[in-house]
């Protein structure tokens, strides 16, 4: 998951808003602003605000903000020696990866694998979910392994998968000796992807699930029941009445997991070495193999600027999509 | 009143703060002198810093028989070793810390990192330095020294950790084969033929096991005599092309993709995977590897638990090529430049030490690096040593029959990490993809070219 | 009404085939972790007896121990250190007017889209002329201030009755102490959904980690484990998985300890 701060976190985005409050959207200051207005009683001075503030804003400011800056400053640089020399290059940085065709793979790459391990992660969990909440026996037991998964790192959970699919002595491959196929996953490009979807994906359920579970929880039982009494089959009943009301979290999830998919990645991507030929070699792979192997950090800057904009795109889209298509009761 | 809101508010953020502070210092933070103190400094010493990249035990002896050992028989100096990471990363750090105070003394870096840092400029070169009775570059055997002389012909950087690659050979495996372990195959046909008798006799799963790194490809190449960079690899002017279209280079990925079509040579397919070969050889799935000579500790004890009995020979060459010896790999030692003459003189002579007679024999016990000066190798000649462990010897006598040529002294270009992964690729589409290996290797010759060429605009840019 | 008998039986065909592939690699590390070097590196599947030897070579002689022991204190600080901020953030937007203050909510909002993983490099940089490269603190001080518990405290205070605030200003109860003894005890549920959200989040930090520290004394143990794949010698699998399985327990059991609360504090957030 994350190593961005807390996108993780917000349940509070998708959440159903709170009486007048409209949802967090920080590209409007205007709704913002009237947004953060207090709603209850306040101290005054607001001078004395400052101060509980602070912590976060210097934190927020020395720590995201500028390297925020720094980075884009950087994108304009040709570096070498790890920052020793740099070289006003202007936009140098970003026409080449524009014009280099190596970089549409790498841009299709991490689509293809984020997209399939986004909607994998959240559909698995939801349908597990919906199981899940059916009152059956067992559930608890059910979920707790299920989201045992969770209480590994990510990375140790590349390490693991390498192992289940080492051609040589891994579980995958013993099990499939007698169907007379060995695969080379680390061979073909298409099966190392395939082993490191299935490892985040494997990984990432749990959390979802995790939500999904306190989502059910808030459930109005009302509706439920009333779809129940109208004679409603299962899936009708979950098609239009569950899965509405489970769109903010779905929306959360969504925004969430675009996070996981593009950075929390990596560590699967290090574990595989990127490999074969570049095959597991995702945007932030790329990324970091330039800051810190291959000493380019001018590339690498231009790469974090594109990288961040396509995700605080993707993120926004998917925000505004919810706006419009996410039902609240 | 005032006074009071700062403190309450920003309690939460101090204490936080004095939490992370007190353990990092208590702890092993990076203060200079909280570990000097831990090291048992006192007031006046020279605490010298030696950040290098070697992990795991080879860690714990540096630590333990080195550096501990050195503060206490040198009065006045205190060596605080760290182990920082990968090369690339120590050389990464030692640039961000150089001209702070964090900045150390000494760093460790490895062979491929040669032009990186010395175009860096944070190094002092050693030829530069007042040497006088603390260094004679004469001291170390010329086939290693010759990796780390300049363009002036002198010492830029220390040698230290020299390795090369042989291959390991289970003796046990290669006589149920039928085959002769005292006579194991040095060229590429009779690795073919033995493997074939190998697999026939059906004592293995597999004959041969190497981890896929472009390190086996550049000694291959010259130990044919080849060259990897044009202008001498380098030597004799700055290298502007990458030669892997070479017919050298064609023939060690010829020979790869045929041991490795002919199902001979068992991979996990992952990129630089040292410990590949090494679990095969361990598990009894092969009977001979390529390997790096710091391994034969490893497969010494492993195939002793296995209950066989290693072997070692020289790396396989092409059939009618002449063997010119192998390229040094390892790692050398810098002095960063911008201390104290007296803290740079301590530091020459920590450098010194380390591969005096003492400590390079136990080094060469310990790690299987094998001895970088030539009065070591007598001394262990005398001692008897490569008489009784003749798998420590191969790899020395590998580089006594090295000529020292441009291509034995290996290529330097600034961006050879980058390359050795262009490299790779040329290796994985040859083994994965079935591509033919001279396509490949132009292929990828172009972008190791294109890497050379804006390295070498950036640097005389500036 | 009951679901049907047949349903029923394929719900928990369906949960229980799920169960276990979700479990193989668990079980699988687990198996692996109690068997010697050849048997963990072969297909064998049988339980080794080399349980308790692969988990003190990987405690002892390859520095787990000293690796979890980094982990939960980076996971405690960072913890401890993102409630207070968000609390003490959260209250300044909920129980002040200040000038600006859409601004520095936006400013705060904005960084949910910020991953610290594209501003790599520039964090290193900065880390490095700050000295606090292979120091906690540069482990712990870029991830201690939370938009996400930022918003989630915000949230909940907007809930609290305006009665109650008044009444505290009546007594004459500063800002400072209204947070302590009143919204701290009004929040521990959101607190502890917090919390099981944070452990998580160290506990899968790996870009950051990674490059920030490079002695092993100092490292986090799920960048430490990756790194044993370079140091173990012929790759004794069984080890590595004893360390794989040993860095699952504390999160383990925190979920035991913290899902009830963290469902009970996800619903009062997240609904009226």
């Amino acid at each position: 998951m994350a190593h961005v701060e807390d996108n993780s976190g917000a349940p509070a985005t998708p959440a159903p808003p709170t009486s007048d409050a409209g949802r967090p959207r920080p590209r409007k200051a205007r709704r913002v602003s009237a947004f953060a207005q207090p709603h209850t009683a306040t101290f005054s001075p607001g001078r004395t605000a400052f101060w509980f503030l602070l912590p976060t804003a210097v934190v927020l400011a020395l720590f995201l903000y500028y390297p925020m800056l720094r980075t884009v400053a950087l994108s304009l640089f040709s570096v070498r020696f790890y920052g020793q020399q740099q070289r006003f290059s202007g936009l140098e940085n970003y026409v080449r990866l524009v014009t280099d065709p190596a970089s549409y793979g790498s841009i299709v790459r991490t689509v293809v694998i984020s997209g399939i391990v986004i909607v994998g992660s959240i559909g698995i969990a939801l349908f597990l979910a919906a199981l899940l909440n059916q009152r059956i026996r067992g559930a608890r037991m059910y979920r707790l392994m299920l989201i045992w998964p969770l209480a590994m790192s990510t990375a140790i959970s590349g390490i693991v998968f390498l192992v289940i699919f080492n051609p040589n002595f891994g579980l995958v491959n013993s099990a499939l000796e007698p169907f007379g196929i060995q695969p080379e996953w680390f061979r073909d490009r298409t099966l190392a992807q395939i082993v490191m979807i299935i490892a985040l994906i494997w990984n990432r359920v749990g959390y979802n699930l995790v939500f999904y579970t306190a989502a059910y929880q808030t459930l109005p039982t009302d509706t439920l029941e009333a779809a129940l009494v109208d004679g409603a089959s299962p899936w009708q009943r979950f098609r239009h009445v569950t899965f509405p009301l489970l769109s903010p979290m779905t929306l959360f999830l969504l925004v969430t997991s675009t996070v996981f998919a593009f950075f929390d990645a990596y560590a699967i991507a290090e574990v595989f070495g990127g490999g074969p030929l570049d095959a597991t070699s995702i945007l932030i792979f790329e990324l970091t193999e330039n800051a810190f192997r291959n000493d380019r950090i001018g590339l690498a800057a231009a790469q974090s600027v594109l990288l961040f904009a396509a995700v605080a795109y993707i993120t926004t889209v998917q925000l505004r999509q919810g706006r419009r298509r996410v039902t609240y009761q | 009143m005032r006074t009071t809101k700062v403190l309450t508010a920003g309690a939460a953020a101090a204490l936080l703060l004095a939490a992370c502070g007190d353990s990092a210092t208590d702890q092993s933070g990076t203060a200079d002198d909280a570990n000097a103190e831990d090291l048992g400094a006192e007031e006046d010493d020279i605490v010298l810093t030696f950040w290098h990249g070697l992990g795991g035990d080879n860690e714990e002896f540096i630590n333990d028989e080195l550096a501990a050992k050195y503060s206490e028989e040198t009065d006045g100096v205190v060596v605080n070793a760290q182990m920082r990471g990968t090369y690339n990363e120590v050389l990464d750090q030692s640039i961000v810390a150089a001209g702070t105070d964090e900045a150390p003394h000494i760093v460790q870096l490895y062979e491929i990192g040669v032009q990186l840092a010395r175009d860096s400029g944070i190094f002092a070169p050693i030829h530069e330095l007042d040497t006088e009775g603390i260094i004679d570059p004469d001291d170390y055997v010329p086939a290693v020294s010759s990796y780390y002389t300049d363009e002036t012909g002198d010492l830029y950087s220390a040698p230290w950790n020299s390795s090369n690659p042989i291959v390991y050979i289970n003796r046990d495996l290669f006589e149920e084969a039928g085959l002769d372990p005292d006579d194991p195959p040095e060229r590429f046909s009779e690795v073919l033929d033995a493997c074939e008798q190998i697999m026939d006799a059906g004592v293995s799963d597999a004959c041969f096991g190497m981890p896929i790194h472009s390190w086996f490809f550049e000694q291959t190449v010259a130990q044919q005599g080849g060259l990897l960079a044009n202008n001498d690899n380098g030597r004799s002017g700055r290298a502007t092309e990458v030669l892997l279209d070479s017919p050298e280079a064609v023939n060690v990925l010829e020979f790869w993709q045929e041991m490795d079509e002919r199902g001979y040579w068992l991979t996990s397919g992952a990129r630089e995977d040292w410990d590949d070969p090494r679990t095969l050889m361990a598990n009894g799935q092969i009977a001979m590897a390529m390997d790096s000579t710091a391994a034969v500790g490893t497969y010494e004890a492993s195939l002793e638990e296995l209950g066989n009995e290693l072997g070692t020979a020289f790396m396989p060459i092409p059939d009618d090529a002449e063997r010119h010896g192998t390229v040094i790999g390892g790692a050398s030692l810098y002095i960063l430049d911008g201390h104290s003459e007296e803290e740079t003189q301590a530091a020459l002579e920590f450098v010194n030490w380390l591969s005096e007679e003492q400590q390079d024999i136990a080094w060469h016990q310990f790690t299987g690096y094998f001895p970088v000066r030539s009065d070591t190798n007598e001394a262990l000649d005398a001692e008897g040593w490569w008489d009784e462990n003749p798998n420590f010897a191969t790899a020395v006598q590998q580089l006594e029959e090295t000529t020292v040529t441009p291509a034995t002294q290996g290529a330097v270009m600034g961006p050879f990490p980058e390359i050795r992964e262009i490299v790779l690729d040329a290796v994985e589409e040859t083994l994965f993809e079935g591509t033919d290996p001279a396509d490949a290797l132009s292929a990828n010759k172009e972008r190791a070219d294109a890497a050379l060429e804006e390295y070498n605009a950036d640097v005389e840019g500036s | 009404m009951r679901p049907r008998k047949s349903t029923v039986i394929a719900t928990h065909a369906i949960l229980a085939t799920a169960t276990f592939l979700f479990m193989v690699p668990i079980l699988y590390a687990m198996i692996k972790a109690t068997q010697n070097l050849g048997a963990s590196v072969s297909t064998s599947l049988v339980p080794g007896t080399d349980l308790i030897a692969n988990a003190t070579t990987v405690w002892e002689r390859y520095g787990i121990g000293r690796m979890m022991t980094n982990t939960l204190f980076v996971t405690a600080m960072v913890t401890l250190g993102k409630t207070i901020l968000a609390l003490c953030s959260a209250a300044a937007f909920v129980f002040f007017r200040f000038r600006l203050q859409g601004l520095w909510f936006a400013l705060v909002l904005f960084t949910l889209m910020m991953p610290t993983e594209v501003l790599i490099r520039a964090l290193y940089d900065l880390a490095g002329s700050m000295q606090m490269l292979n120091t906690y603190q540069g482990l712990i001080l870029p991830f201690i201030a939370s938009a996400t518990g930022t918003l989630l405290f915000r949230q909940h205070f907007l809930r609290i009755p305006r009665e109650l605030v008044e009444a505290a200003q009546v007594d004459g109860v500063r800002p400072f102490r209204f947070l302590v003894s009143f919204l701290v005890p009004l929040s521990w549920n959101i607190i502890g959904a917090l919390a099981v959200i944070d452990v998580i989040y160290v506990w899968n930090m790996y870009l950051w980690p990674r490059w920030a520290v490079s002695e092993p004394d100092l490292m986090m143990v799920q960048v430490g484990l990756v790194r044993l794949l370079d140091v173990v010698d012929g790759n004794h699998w069984g080890v590595i998985m004893a360390g794989a399985v040993i860095t699952m327990i504390p999160p383990l059991i925190i979920f035991m300890l913290l899902q009830e609360r963290f469902v009970r504090g996800f619903a009062m957030s997240g609904t009226k």
